[in-house]
């Protein structure tokens, strides 16, 4: 809810704001130094030339991808200036090394214990929000908690989102934001359940159910 | 009550495990939860019926076993 009124309360103004697409923020501010008057040699002022070049990132929240655009003047190292904006919008976040996120996302457990210690479900994932590389290209995401269970039950609609989105930014001339969609998209999917094992764990939950009424 | 609800083996994990939690709890009547459990097993029977299905097909050419729907 914070990233919403965040959002919404500081800045921006929706491009692209529809049900069926993926949500593109504008961040219409500029710094102090981008001043409105005409420098001679280039017969435009600094905020003309900025506004010339936009720049777009891509990041993931509440299941679903988003794209923010904002005019280069606002950040002159690109990596931190993304980082401390997600960092704004998420409540408690955790900056993690993106070899560590990779190793988190297999669960494997076992479906005959599984009603008896219900563990796994309380289990806190992590949902990776944006991912960066710091100066010597080492990737790392910013992360936030959320409950297994809802990590597992959203992964349709993380995987309609993302062909949305892969639609969207194909549509708006974005395709060099494919990499980062890909990574976000995988470092945000969870690897090792089936829907075979669901429905047994299904079958293993009622067997539960029925000896607790007993 | 909310109609529209989006019926996967993944949301049936859901709501059987937050209708355990809630037994737990004592959150709601153990008749409640038993014909809750009763109509959880029939759903999962039928989704258990289609991955049989899907296996079966995968593993035999010209295999024909009915739609579920029909």
């Amino acid at each position: 809810m914070a990233f919403f009124v965040y959002l919404y309360s500081l800045v921006f103004y929706i491009i692209f704001a529809n049900r069926n697409t993926m949500e593109e923020f504008l961040l219409d501010h500029h710094s102090i130094l981008c001043k409105k008057d005409v420098i001679d040699y280039f017969k435009l002022s600094p905020r003309q030339m900025c506004e010339m070049n936009q720049n777009h990132v891509i990041f993931f929240a509440a299941n679903k991808f988003f794209i923010l655009n904002y005019w280069q003047c606002m950040s002159y190292n690109h990596a931190d200036f993304m980082k401390e904006n997600i960092q704004n919008i998420l409540e408690k976040y955790e900056i993690m090394p993106f070899y560590v996120i990779r190793g988190k996302q297999h669960i494997g457990y076992d479906v005959k214990k599984f009603a008896k210690d219900n563990s796994l479900f309380k289990k806190q994932l992590r949902q990776t929000n944006y991912i960066y590389k710091d100066a010597t290209g080492k990737m790392y995401g910013i992360t936030t908690q959320t409950q297994f269970l809802d990590v597992l039950c959203n992964q349709d609609e993380l995987k309609e989102n993302y062909k949305k989105a892969i639609e969207y930014i194909k549509k708006r001339g974005y395709e060099y934001l494919r990499n980062d969609l890909d990574l976000l998209y995988s470092a945000n999917c969870i690897y090792g359940v089936d829907d075979v094992k669901i429905v047994k764990s299904v079958d293993e939950l009622i067997k539960g159910i029925n000896q607790l009424t007993k | 009550m909310d109609t529209t609800k989006k019926v996967n083996s993944k949301e049936l994990l859901r709501h059987t495990f937050n209708m355990m939690m809630l037994l737990k709890q004592k959150a709601i009547s153990v008749e409640e939860a038993k014909a809750q459990a009763n109509l959880i097993k029939q759903s999962n029977n039928l989704l258990k019926y289609e991955l049989d299905r899907a296996v079966a097909i995968q593993k035999y050419d010209g295999i024909e076993i009915r739609n579920i729907e029909e």
